[in-house]
């Protein structure tokens, strides 16, 4: 037993690949999952995922990569969910609900009438990250930073619209706009986990980094860059998990991510009793 | 009803102002007319329009007939002319924000792209809280503050946002007797500033001393003008109808009644 066991896995060139998009998910999902935990949008992410099947099986079909053909999908039903939950007179949880669950019938229908398609389904709804190509690393690591630069130049009106949006509207910021652009960026982040986190588990690196900062740190932004830390921990903590153990890399993440929810529970009730 | 000219510009000026929400008439025929350095009680029945005269006022909801003008203006183009402290309940308080993030929000339209306070938009902040003598509260989280400082904070926000006009809806309930002094210190200091400040309050006890005048709303304008002489038993009436018995005999600053307290 030794150290070799944290480095050895990085000699073989699908390893480094699987790092580093590892850590481009572990950082910009909990990012946007702090906003996510606060809003109560979690049902939204999950649907986001969900609802991205069938492209991601159309992008199979015309041959262009999974991730190339989710986003302009992920975009629309982002849009589109906005829409509903301004217009929506039945609930936006109902309306949500049954356009993703429909969509990802949908995507299943697909699946079976387009035999041809060479697609694991395990692997779509799981996750598998040790199977990342140099083109999957681009440009989850674009989009890492595409998300990474919004929330960091839109801080200030995230912030204002997700806290206050009468006040921002009344002192004169858009807020549908940056709702909006707020919805795009977390469709945009989430398509581009799906091949690590897979479409079931997203969910799990979306919200559990972020609710396990949140339980330690006093203030919104503070609790922003630590969930991040967590989401690295947990990812690539799920990472040598699916290579030592060969589990799917979406469940290894998610329990990593728990694990670390509970232990900073437990710690935090320690320290409170101690006191 | 009253008189004063509208010829002048008002801070806000309305004119026959009509809201129609749905179906219903929440809003009829409003006329009245606040002049700067003014501070006016809107009292009336739950119900009655005060939040939606609000949001007329702020520009949130349409104006079905009539005028509504802020400095001259629709309400629409007067964005930012007019801050607005809302009830906590509209606030989503899971963000752990501190008062300095909060007061931030309000110059939040015309700062940097950075998550960075830039120096100017320090003393904004600074200069905003010292107003409303919460600046050694600067990084402290709002929702462990009280409700009194809540809202000072909210207030802060406003003045930041550079706010002429000041609309607080209902900013005294659940805030205790010494801290709505504090607020109404700070509300004093602000009218002397020159602000123009409505608040709405359900208090009519205390009405008399704490502000100039008095808008009293049930759907229509009943009253407005200072509330020594408007407060007449018959606008009580119309105001709270059949409820109006409570405050017959009740001269402002006295009470008749004991209710028990």
């Amino acid at each position: 037993m030794g150290i070799e066991y944290i480095y050895e896995p990085f000699s073989y060139g699908f390893m480094v690949r699987s790092l580093i998009v590892a850590v481009s998910v572990g950082v910009m999902l909990p990012i946007l999952g702090s906003y996510v935990i606060n809003r109560n949008l979690g049902f939204m992410g999950d649907a986001i995922a969900h609802a991205s099947l069938p492209a991601l099986v159309l992008g199979l079909l015309i041959g262009t990569s999974v991730v190339i053909a989710a986003f302009p999908a992920a975009i629309l039903i982002a849009l589109l969910i906005g829409y509903i939950i301004n217009k929506s007179k039945i609930g936006e949880d109902t309306a949500v609900g049954i356009i993703f669950s429909s969509l990802f019938a949908l995507g299943f229908i697909l699946l079976s009438i387009f035999k041809q398609i060479s697609l694991s389904v395990e692997d779509l709804l799981l996750g598998q990250i040790l199977g990342v190509s140099t083109f999957d690393v681009l440009s989850t690591l674009i989009l890492a930073a595409v998300v990474v630069i919004t929330s960091v130049t839109l801080y200030k009106q995230f912030l204002f619209v997700s806290f206050d949006p009468i006040g921002a509207k009344v002192a004169g910021l858009s807020v549908k706009l940056f709702d909006n652009i707020f919805l795009v960026v977390l469709a945009l982040a989430i398509v581009g986990s799906l091949q690590s986190v897979g479409i079931i588990l997203v969910l799990s690196m979306l919200i559990t980094p972020a609710a396990a900062a949140k339980l330690i740190m006093k203030t919104f932004p503070s609790s922003m860059i630590v969930g991040s830390v967590f989401g690295v921990v947990a990812s690539i903590g799920g990472l040598y998990l699916s290579y030592y153990l060969d589990f799917p890399s979406g469940p290894s993440m998610a329990l990593t991510a728990t694990s670390i929810f509970i232990i900073v529970w437990i710690v935090r009730r320690a320290i409170s009793y101690a006191n | 009803m009253s008189n004063k000219s509208l010829n002048t510009v008002c801070q806000i000026a309305s004119e026959g102002c009509c809201v129609e929400l749905g179906s219903e008439v929440v809003l009829d025929d409003l006329t009245f007319a606040i002049q700067d350095s003014s501070l006016v009680g809107v009292v009336g029945p739950n119900g009655g329009g005060k939040t939606t005269l609000f949001n007329a006022i702020l520009g949130l909801v349409p104006i079905t007939h009539g005028s509504m003008t802020i400095k001259g203006l629709n309400p629409n183009e007067a964005l930012g002319m007019v801050g607005y402290v809302p009830q906590k309940e509209e606030f989503n308080w899971k963000f752990q924000v501190t008062a300095k993030q909060v007061v931030q929000m309000g110059i939040t339209k015309n700062s940097s792209f950075l998550p960075t306070t830039s120096k100017k938009d320090q003393e904004i902040i600074e200069d905003s809280l010292a107003k409303v003598a919460l600046l050694p509260r600067i990084n402290d989280r709002v929702e462990e503050m009280s409700g009194g400082q809540r809202q000072r904070v909210l207030l802060a926000r406003t003045l930041a946002q550079g706010a002429e006009i000041l609309l607080l809806d209902e900013s005294f309930s659940g805030v205790d007797i010494g801290s709505q002094e504090k607020l109404l210190d700070v509300l004093r200091n602000l009218k002397n500033d020159g602000k123009t400040i409505l608040m709405a309050t359900h208090d009519l006890n205390t009405i008399g001393e704490r502000f100039d005048e008095v808008l009293c709303l049930n759907r229509h304008c009943c009253a407005f003008g200072d509330p020594l002489e408007v407060l007449t038993p018959d606008v009580l009436t119309e105001l709270y109808g059949s409820h109006s018995s409570m405050f017959k005999d009740h001269t402002l600053g006295r009470h008749r009644h004991n209710y028990g307290d």
